[in-house]
């Protein structure tokens, strides 16, 4: 079992991840400088889904479970494939992503590959530990994250400027709430919750961790969010692949310190590692429970070998961002839909008996 | 089982070791550019490029104490390209370190390229992780390489210090302060107009006409350079008056009484360090329209909110001059009136009386005294506003930027946008005299 709290831990660091990359721009890109409005509708969004799942869900068991409750074999072996291949996506377009983004900022003279490599073997390694040992790695490693995001925030401070939100709705208020709809994709790693409730006490404390998980996740990608707004001015935001990175890379204090990405660096990594373990270790489960396996160890290593083989596929950054867009589109309604859907009608099933 | 995480966790650990390093980029096979000059080239679309970068060697300490007087604290190599990372290609040829951008501090460019656009050169800048949001820029009041061959800090032996010194120091109140990151945001955003600071280098009495690296400080391209090499401009023991200080014209306003409207190069009379930064120029849709002096500037700081703190001489009657440390601690406030279409300017400062005629006592009548500095002040902002910036287009108060929030949406602030360039601009000066300095005077002494 985790525990509650590293549980908590876990479900962050996966959501808050992707707005360490470029997700924030994909934010100002819909609503300009209402990309902070955005993210508290759509954080609204997730967290009334979320109670509504927490509602209709009535036992301890994943999505994979309630198919093979509701359909047999055929539809668990459906339904284990297509969580299968979220994850794969969500991981993949992240092992692309990161890599390439190391080789610009930090390492110009080392190949993009060998980082993705030296970036598998860490995180099949980190899977290798278990979902245990990565949870509690993650919950000693998120307070140090927390202090230098906190003090990230406090050192951009004298860089707000409050004429950069205006005009207060951006690109327009269809703009924030119809199209900015689809950005419910940030929250959709929740799926991780449902992937890993075996490993959750009971029902009850996994309805609380979703929707703390949810709760501080939301309100970091707020802050990271309005933080961006308040320091670039709009359309200059539109352009930046890692605007968090940017940010990093504004603040200086006279001539003593003006290195603070190096801080920035050191937290993005790790926090990158853990996601990629957890996620590792989340598609194995995934294929055990699917197939009905006994071990997870031996999956490790080939599941490894095909979302970095995956993450080769886009030929240049521009592609793998263009493909995360495309990839969010498609697995935020079936991340947030699939679990209500199954959760009814086991009800309904169970009733009917 | 347990032996094998017991192997990976010590393979962990030996990574930690044999993967730290520099990845390929030692520091002492890099050689650091502290500053970078544009000059236009005789070849069409090709720029002389100087890179000025520093010699570690001879600064001692990386601070202002100790080392020579900036004798050959920097090298300065000028290569003619269409581009700033050809220009360092080429250079990497010539120098036998790999020239590095991750801690230059200035970027001048010419006079030329400044009225042509510099946009170009900044879209470049912004792509590359090396160089930072917060490099100064300046326009040269001639040649770029002139005024980079002609750096030579006298009391600081760090030439990136130098530069940061010169060009961000709070209480110099004569140049702007505009960083590329500011001039990128600016021009990209179309929000504001932006300006920078005029560097500009004196001419001796006694040099030679027409040397393009020996002084003048007005006009030339400075295209003669290209290919060369020349470390530090080294002093000059028969150096005396600098020509260019009585050009400077007097001003006849009570705002800063009888100081002359300095721009770069004719401030001092004798110096060692023959470059200087003063005045600004500014922009308007991304190329430079015109310039301003040292007065102007300072009124432009006040406006903008980036004055800090300085002395103002204030005529405050027929014949008294009243010198002040002024500081403004809060920032001006912009009111905008749509419906009558007008602009208010509110200014804030408080001061310390530093300097009056001793016949004058100004604690007496301080009323009248900071009435007659509040009018001065904006009579002298307001002439700076109608008849320097009004008439260029520029709109270098950033009127744009705040404009948009009185608007909703993006769409119809685009519609509007260029209305507030034809709004009466009014400016309110508040000025309270907070301290009188060590003595305090009263009637009858």
């Amino acid at each position: 079992m985790i525990p509650k709290k590293e549980f908590t831990g876990v479900l962050i660091t996966v959501i808050v991840v992707k707005m360490l990359l470029s997700y924030p721009r994909e934010l100002v890109l819909i609503s300009g400088q209402a990309a902070w409005i955005q993210v508290i509708y759509v954080s609204l969004a997730a967290a009334a889904l979320t109670y509504f799942t927490i509602h209709v869900y009535s036992r301890k068991s994943s999505v994979i479970e309630l198919a093979q409750i509701i359909g047999g074999r055929g539809l668990r072996f459906a339904t284990g494939i297509l969580i299968f291949l979220i994850l794969l996506a969500n991981f993949s377009s992240v092992a692309r992503v990161f890599p390439e983004t190391v080789k610009i900022v930090l390492l110009q003279n080392f190949s993009a590959d060998v980082v993705m490599i030296i970036f598998a073997i860490s995180a099949g390694i980190g899977a290798y530990m278990g979902i245990r040992s990565i949870a509690r790695v993650n919950y000693m490693f998120l307070p140090i994250a927390g202090a230098v995001f906190t003090g990230f925030l406090l050192l951009l401070i004298p860089y707000y400027k409050i004429d950069n939100i205006f005009p207060i709705l951006g690109e327009g208020a269809d703009k924030i709430f119809l199209s900015g709809f689809n950005s419910l994709s940030l929250f959709s790693d929740i799926i991780i919750l449902n992937v890993l409730l075996p490993y959750s006490k009971n029902l009850s404390e996994a309805k609380t961790v979703g929707v703390r998980a949810i709760v501080i996740s939301a309100i970091v990608a707020f802050l990271i969010t309005a933080a961006y707004c308040l320091a670039y001015v709009y359309p200059v935001s539109r352009d930046y692949i890692l605007p968090v990175y940017q940010m990093s890379r504004m603040i200086h204090i006279s001539s003593f310190f003006s290195r603070f990405e190096s801080f920035f660096q050191f937290i993005w990594s790790i926090l990158i590692f853990l996601y990629a373990s957890i996620y590792i270790y989340a598609m194995c489960s995934v294929l055990q429970s699917t197939f009905n396996l006994k071990y997870i160890n031996p999956l490790i290593l080939p599941v490894t070998i095909l979302g970095i083989t995956i993450a080769g596929i886009p030929s240049s950054v521009t592609d793998a961002i263009g493909l995360e867009k495309y990839v969010n589109l498609i697995e935020y309604p079936i991340v947030f839909l699939l679990p209500i859907i199954y959760s009814v009608c086991v009800k309904s099933k169970e009733g009917k008996e | 089982m347990k032996s094998i995480k017991a192997a990976i966790c010590a393979a962990a650990l030996m990574l930690t070791v044999l993967l730290s390093g520099c990845m390929g980029k030692e520091p002492n096979d890099l050689a650091y550019v502290v500053a970078l000059g544009f000059d236009k080239a005789d070849a069409p679309d090709n720029y002389v490029m100087t890179i000025q970068f520093a010699r570690p060697t001879n600064i001692s300490g990386g601070s202002s104490e100790g080392g020579g007087s900036g004798q050959g604290i920097v090298e300065n190599i000028a290569v003619e390209a269409p581009n700033i990372y050809a220009g360092i290609n080429l250079a990497d040829h010539i120098v036998s370190k790999k020239l590095t951008l991750a801690h230059s501090k200035l970027i001048v460019f010419s006079e030329e390229i400044a009225k042509e656009g510099v946009g170009d050169i900044m879209e470049t800048l912004a792509r590359n992780e090396e160089t930072r949001p917060d490099i100064f820029l300046a326009v040269a009041t001639g040649s770029a390489q002139e005024y980079l061959f002609k750096v030579k800090p006298v009391v600081e032996v760090n030439p990136a210090r130098y530069y940061q010194l010169i060009y961000e120091q709070h209480y110099a109140s004569g140049i702007p302060k505009n960083t590329a990151g500011d001039f990128y945001y600016n021009q990209k955003s179309g929000l504001r107009d932006n300006v920078l600071p005029l560097a500009g280098t004196v001419r001796l009495e006694n040099e030679e006409e027409g040397g393009q690296l020996n002084g003048s400080s007005g006009g030339g391209s400075g295209s003669g350079g290209q290919g060369g090499s020349n470390s530090d401009s080294g002093s000059d023991p028969d150096k005396t008056k600098n020509e260019l200080q009585k050009n400077a014209p007097p001003t006849d306003q009570k705002f800063e009484y009888r100081l002359k409207d300095y721009i770069a190069g004719q401030v001092a009379i004798n110096q060692n360090n023959e470059s200087e930064t003063m005045g600004m120029a500014y922009f308007s849709g991304g190329k430079e329209v015109g310039r301003t002096g040292s007065l102007e500037t300072e009124l432009y700081n006040m406006l903008v909110g980036y004055f800090e703190e300085s002395y103002l001489t204030l005529m405050c009657d027929k014949k008294n001059a009243v010198t002040v440390l002024a500081l403004s601690n809060k920032k001006p406030k912009y009111e905008i009136d749509r419906k009558n279409r007008r602009v208010t300017i509110t200014m804030y400062f408080e001061s310390d009386l530093y300097s009056l005629p001793t016949d004058y006592l100004a604690e007496t009548g301080i009323d009248g005294f900071e009435r007659a500095a509040r009018e001065e002040i904006t009579a002298a902002s307001e002439k700076f506003i109608n008849e320097t910036i009004r008439p260029s287009g520029a709109d270098i108060l950033g009127l744009r930027s705040r404009f948009k929030s009185c608007f909703l949406t993006n769409a119809e602030y685009e519609k509007h946008k260029d209305e507030i360039m034809d709004y009466d601009i009014k400016v309110n000066t508040r000025f309270r005299v907070r301290r009188t300095g060590l003595t305090i005077k009263e009637a009858g002494e």
